[in-house]
């Protein structure tokens, strides 16, 4: 499968979906005018690659910041993940934030009570 | 010559004010995009902010951006047929923390349904807002409009108090308000 790559903006994230290389991180800022338009070719990927897992998969959020639009598009990933698990392979998620950023903690903690995904937290 | 003078009367007095309210970033104009991406510039720069310590500085950035989108997306434009939405942002800074106060157009047959969400906001405390976020997040279905009510809900848990105004200008439009606290206090 052919992995997904998008250079961060200044309002849009960097994306890197590799399944060769096993990596899955979305990172930097996300708060874009259209989040549909810019997640939708994020979504459309993950709905291919859960089809078809690594045996082994974690995916990195590192956001320094994401605005109240990209929340969905955010916990819809994360609903995809855990898909992930039901084929019985194994699936987590690794939610970075900023050291002292306890909004940002709590984001991925709420994320993590409204999944059945395992998530770690690391301050960087 | 009288108009120049009033011109410079008008700009001390403005000067005056900024001073006197400690407004460290003012904007008026049509918020698109480029523009917000350009005032998030200016105040992750603003010493003022970057002194505030990390969750007071996120706060006002989270919500500078949430206002301004929301003025983008629903804020009236000022004439009919005209494109342009007007919109006004402030922040301001003293001892006690933060706060951001904007102004915008919005049609009067949307203000009542408007005031109903901000009057249901401002009744819940912080828990009760964390599980309606929840609740909205989770029920919020791909096909609804992005955000889904989302913003106003997570400016006001970000937020340490916020009051709100509508003043009916003509038959069209009404002029909205907002006026929010982020503390720096015990952080």
């Amino acid at each position: 499968m052919d992995p997904l790559r998008i250079e961060a903006t200044v309002d849009t994230p960097s994306i890197i979906l590799d399944p060769k290389s096993n990596q899955f991180e979305i990172s930097g800022k996300s708060y874009p005018e259209d989040t549909k338009e810019f997640y939708g070719s994020v979504l459309a990927w993950m709905d291919l690659y859960v089809a078809n897992p690594n045996a082994d998969t974690t995916f990195v959020f590192k956001l320094k910041y994401f605005n109240s639009s990209s929340y969905k598009p955010v916990f819809d990933i994360i609903s995809k993940l855990s898909l992930i698990k039901k084929k019985n392979k194994q699936v987590k998620v690794e939610w970075h934030y900023k050291n002292g950023d306890s909004d940002m903690l709590e984001a991925g903690e709420e994320f993590a009570d409204l999944s059945d995904v395992d998530f770690t937290y690391h301050p960087f | 010559m009288i108009e120049t003078t009033d011109r410079a009367t008008l700009l001390f007095n403005w000067f005056e004010e900024c001073e006197k309210e400690n407004i460290i970033l003012s904007f008026k104009g049509d918020f698109n995009q480029d523009l917000v991406n350009a005032i998030l510039m200016l105040a992750e720069r603003e010493p003022d902010v970057q002194s505030g310590g990390t969750v007071p500085r996120a706060r006002v950035f989270s919500i500078m951006v949430e206002c301004m989108q929301n003025i983008r997306k629903y804020g009236a434009v000022n004439e009919a047929g005209s494109e342009l939405k007007p919109g006004i942002i402030l922040v301001c800074r003293d001892k006690n923390g933060y706060s951001i106060k904007t102004g915008n157009l919005i049609v009067n047959a949307e203000v009542g349904a408007l005031k109903e969400r901000l009057e249901n906001i401002t009744r819940l405390n912080k828990d009760e807002l964390k599980v309606l976020h929840k609740k909205v997040l989770s029920e919020t279905q791909l096909s609804e409009k992005s955000g889904a009510g989302l913003g106003l809900i997570s400016m006001a848990r970000k937020c340490d108090g916020f009051s709100y105004k509508f003043q009916e200008l003509n038959e069209r439009v009404n002029f909205y308000s907002l006026d929010i606290l982020v503390s720096t206090a015990n952080r």
